[in-house]
């Protein structure tokens, strides 16, 4: 049985203005120590879905309307908070974009992983603070003995989401979110903590849910990746099946929209037409349609479910898939930069 | 290394701009200077496309913003179309206001929320005193028109647009004026990625039309590849490479933008998982303290003993026809200098 | 259909919004706001219509002289008598023209130096900002009503100089405010993008900064007209309002009355009772004003 399994969940905003539906419908399974990758553009509703899992959604707007939260054989929506808290933070832990906003600014660091630790693993101080100063180093912090006793605005970007990771992982959970958490950081400070997060997830067995808009975050992070749009999953697959067959033209969009790095430099980008939809009108057919150049009647009567294409672990939701000949072939410009790193 | 044949409209001469950090009880005192900008020299061509890339912190917004005179440079010169701005008064200033316009990174804070779209376009016309009234809106409607949005934005407010048409409503603003030179400061930074791909291409297709200049300042370097035709690469303050943008990506010279190009994620799992990525130790210096001799020997990972952190290295022109600010640039290249570590974050305990 | 032409439809189908519609919009809908609204309109109609709907003038004499035990309500006098005979409901309702008179004008008065002096220190800042804003701490350093006491005494006795000194001490809480809102928008990029247009300094105040700096200033002055019926009912209390002894204002009905509070509980609970309404009143209608301007302002 899978470790975290989530059926048809739906979440709704509803002001006086209008209902939000942000998230309509998805449904995925994740095994014990899987990283799962959901790509999507703002206002697809990914990051709601993890809030909602944990029962954070903003209130009294945001409610969850339908769907099943498994982990461990326990569905999350119909628990109390009181269980719920049990749940967060010790068995699934989430990391945010921005680091600032989610540390509190008159604590210590020491003292923010502490109350955790001492909290869910019932452990007396000297223990805690034993142990937070070991997590600290284990997710890079040099010095970590005397960085403790620092306040957050001490730290720059990369080092608090750090210091996030520490304290996410302190309780030694089976399941960490990480909701865009290297968006707000510098490319070279990326890479380190996606390096970093690589392996903790080794070391922990720990399942990794990342959510992202950046396409490269998950082709080296992810061994699976679902994409979103307007909601719903309109693709999922593992990451390689992904990027090689998109099927979904939604995902092939996206792939031909963002220039390459290591591709010969095209004439012109291919964006997607359109504007991203506007999530509080009713959506008949496929929500995408508008914008594909592959749509026909159909797909803007009827709402596309994901089906298999391919093969048995790529579903996609899309009455006409990309065909074959329009898959991308990218044509990779050596540098000799990497050439050298080689060891 | 500069275009060849046609005319320079911009160049930059060891540029630097210090922002003084005061501190006191009573009174402020001048206690040091945030060296955002700490000599950059470069040159645009009429019609080219300059990429100008960075991390946080290295300038390049600086730079752009003091081109235009919205920030005062604390030394160096600014030529543009021959006469040095640097020190013009901002009266004189005002005048040249029309020939170089700035589009902002950020959609939701760059447009007064209380004026309408028209009034906002036909502001610079309207100050200028080309055009007022009817024409004025007239010609507000032709650059919606031109960059792509409905002439009946021109009632409507900012806050009613998308992040995306909000940035088009920043372009046509900037071209009410016909500039020769713009700035484009992160432009398609905060825009979703499918909409980033529309704005780069309007970008390009308005550089044809109108004979633009671009500093193209961002920090996303396979947008700025796609769309300049040199690349100067910053960091903390200073300029550390230029080069045409096939040559940057093709042969990095400097260690720093090897580093560089080494971190940014490709969308193919394939090569993702067989790059070997280089990982710099450590963070970004702060720029009120930035170390001695090369500003990048704290991460540098081809570091040498020798003139590293003593010297500070000029941007000297490389046999490639790269310029490079690096002591040993032709050594590493020749590979007689390996890394020696490769920085990479310590993630296991004791 | 292309991209524009699907834009121009989204966009015909509703009318333009300003951010003032979009508030307004916020503000009719808060249920505590429009009470407030009620409240100060009908206050306002009362005191537009007051020789119409007081029986008697303010100073008219109905019943018995310096009475020690004034009649209390009636179905004659619906508020009763007050030690001078005088119908108490009338000298209410004309009291209300006086407390709207001294909430605009003291608040006027107030707001419009309390405007320029922070727009000067929030515009040139400098030694202009440190000088004027040395002034206004001090000015801050003591307490409200003292030092509208301490100005009275300046300035004499009577209703004129209660509201210029109430309005005085309005002063560095509107510069302040000001001050601070366009120290935060002097630094925004549209601002920056009016100076990369070439827009002048003063164009640049009057049309980009200062609408956008004003919101939290036209919140503060609806609370502070709350503010100024208050400390100008107390003014009177403590004696330092006009020597007139029929002058039909609450806080001096309210002294006046105040050692009679046994025997005739009527002329103490109905001018206070009015003083508190028009408060609450004002209150909701600045609380009501601060959430329907800002969520905008954020995003």
């Amino acid at each position: 049985m899978a470790l975290l399994s989530v059926r048809d969940l739906a979440v709704q905003f509803v002001t006086r203005k209008a209902t939000v539906r942000a998230v309509n419908g998805i449904s995925f399974d994740l095994e014990a120590g899987a990283t799962l990758g959901i790509v999507g553009e703002s206002g697809c509703g990914k990051s709601v879905s993890s809030l909602a899992m944990l029962g954070i959604l903003p209130k009294p707007a945001g409610r969850v309307t339908r769907g099943e939260v498994d982990f461990d054989g326990v569905d999350l929506l119909k628990l109390p908070d009181s269980q719920l808290r049990q749940v967060r933070g010790k068995d699934i832990a989430m990391i945010f974009q921005d680091p600032m906003t989610s540390l509190n600014p008159v604590l210590t660091i020491g003292r923010q992983i502490t109350e955790s630790l001492r909290k869910h693993l019932d452990m007396s101080k000297d223990e805690a603070k034993k142990e937070a100063v070991s997590l600290l180093g284990r997710v890079g912090i040099p010095a970590p003995e005397d960085r403790i006793k620092d306040f957050p605005h001490q730290f720059s970007g990369g080092m608090r989401q750090r210091v996030m990771i520490a304290m996410a992982i302190s309780c030694r959970p089976k399941i960490l979110i990480a909701d865009e958490p290297t968006t707000a950081l510098d490319v070279t400070i990326q890479a380190q903590i996606l390096d970093l997060l690589k392996h903790l997830v080794a070391e922990e067995n720990m399942a990794l849910i990342l959510i992202t808009h950046d396409l490269g975050v998950v082709a080296g992070t992810c061994e699976r990746t679902n994409v979103m749009y307007a909601g719903r999953f309109v693709e999922s697959a593992t990451t390689s099946s992904l990027f090689a067959r998109p099927r979904h033209p939604y995902t092939l969009g996206l792939l031909k929209s963002v220039p390459r790095l290591d591709a010969a430099r095209k004439e012109k980008l291919e964006p997607i037409g359109g504007t991203p939809l506007s999530m509080t009108q009713d959506i008949e057919g496929c929500a995408f349609a508008p914008r594909c150049i592959y749509a026909t009647d159909k797909s803007r009567e009827e709402t596309p479910e994901l089906a298999r294409i391919d093969s048995d672990d790529h579903l996609v939701a899309c009455w006409n898939p990309v065909p074959d000949e329009d898959l991308p072939h990218v044509e990779v410009v050596a540098t000799q930069a990497e050439g050298r790193t080689a060891r | 290394m500069t275009g060849e044949g046609a005319s320079e409209l911009l160049r930059v001469e060891d540029l630097k701009v210090y922002f003084p950090i005061k501190s006191g009880l009573v009174i402020d005192r001048h206690v040091g200077d945030v060296k955002a900008v700490d000599g950059v020299t470069f040159d645009i061509t009429k019609g080219e496309t300059l990429g100008l890339v960075g991390e946080s912190g290295c300038g390049k917004t600086t730079v752009g913003r003091t081109i235009l005179r919205l920030y005062d440079p604390t030394e160096g010169r600014i030529i543009f179309e021959g006469n040095d701005i640097a020190r013009l008064a901002q009266r004189e200033m005002r005048k040249l206001r029309g020939r170089m316009q700035m589009v902002f990174q950020d959609p939701y804070s760059s447009l007064n929320p209380r004026q309408n779209v028209g009034n906002l376009i036909a502001e610079p016309l309207k100050i200028h005193g080309i055009a007022s009234g009817d024409n004025a809106r007239r010609r507000a409607e032709e650059l919606l028109d031109i960059v792509g949005l409905p002439k009946a934005s021109t009632a409507r407010y900012p806050h009613e647009f998308s992040g995306g048409q909000r940035q088009r409503i920043g372009l046509a603003r900037a071209l009410a004026l016909n500039p020769d030179l713009i700035v484009a400061d992160e432009p398609v930074s905060a825009l979703d990625v499918s909409i980033q791909a529309q704005m780069v291409n309007l970008l390009e297709e308005l550089q044809e039309e109108f004979d633009l200049t671009y500093l193209f300042i961002a920090h996303d370097l396979a947008v700025v590849r796609h769309i300049s035709d040199r690349i100067a690469v910053m960091y903390l303050g200073r300029i550390v490479e230029v080069a045409s943008a096939d040559e940057l990506y093709a042969s990095p010279r400097h260690p720093y933008t090897i580093a560089l190009l080494s971190a940014v994620p490709i969308p193919d799992p394939e090569i993702e998982s067989s790059r070997e990525r280089i990982l710099l130790k450590g963070d970004l210096p702060s720029p009120a303290n930035p170390p001695p001799g090369c500003r990048f020997h704290t991460r540098c990972p081809f570091r040498q003993p020798e003139r590293c952190d003593t010297e500070v290295p000029e941007l000297r022109l490389l046999s490639d026809g790269h310029l490079a600010a690096c002591h040993y640039a032709e050594e590493i290249k020749a590979g007689k200098i390996t890394m020696h570590d490769s920085g990479e974050v310590p993630a296991h305990s004791a | 259909m292309s991209v524009a032409e699907a834009e121009a439809k989204e966009l015909r189908l509703e009318q333009p919004s300003s951010l003032g519609r979009d508030a307004l919009e916020r503000f009719r809908h808060n249920k505590a706001a429009l009470v407030g609204v009620a409240v100060i309109l009908l206050l306002v109609l009362v005191a537009i219509f007051a020789p119409l709907i007081a029986p008697y003038g303010p100073r008219q004499q109905v019943g018995a002289l310096d009475s020690s035990d004034p009649e209390g309500p009636s179905s004659e006098h619906l508020m009763g008598l007050d030690e001078q005979g005088r119908d108490e409901f009338s000298r209410v309702v004309y009291g209300a023209r006086l407390s709207l008179l001294v909430g605009l004008v003291s608040v006027t008065f107030g707001l419009t130096f309390g405007l320029i002096l922070g727009a000067l220190a929030g515009y040139f800042g400098g030694w202009i900002d440190t000088a004027i804003m040395r002034v206004m701490d001090i000015m801050l350093s003591i307490p409200g009503l003292l030092l509208a006491i301490g100005l009275v005494t300046l300035l004499g006795r009577g209703l004129i100089q209660i509201m210029c000194a109430v309005g005085i001490t309005t002063i560095p809480i509107f510069a302040r405010l000001l001050r601070g809102a366009i120290l935060a928008q002097r630094e925004s990029d549209y601002v920056l993008a009016a100076r990369s247009v070439g827009v002048p300094g003063g164009r640049l105040l009057m049309i980009h900064i200062l609408p956008n700096a004003l919101a939290p200033v036209i919140v503060q002055a609806t609370l502070a007209m709350a503010t100024a019926i208050i400390d100008v009912a107390g003014l009177s209390f403590l004696g330092l309002g006009p020597a007139d002894p029929g002058f039909p204002e609450w806080g001096k009905m309210l002294a006046d009355n105040a050692s009679r509070l046994e025997r005739a509980a009527h002329l103490v609970i109905f001018p206070g009772a009015a003083v508190v309404i028009s408060v609450l009143g004002l209150n909701l209608i600045g609380d009501g004003l601060r959430e329907s301007i800002d969520p905008k302002l954020r995003s």
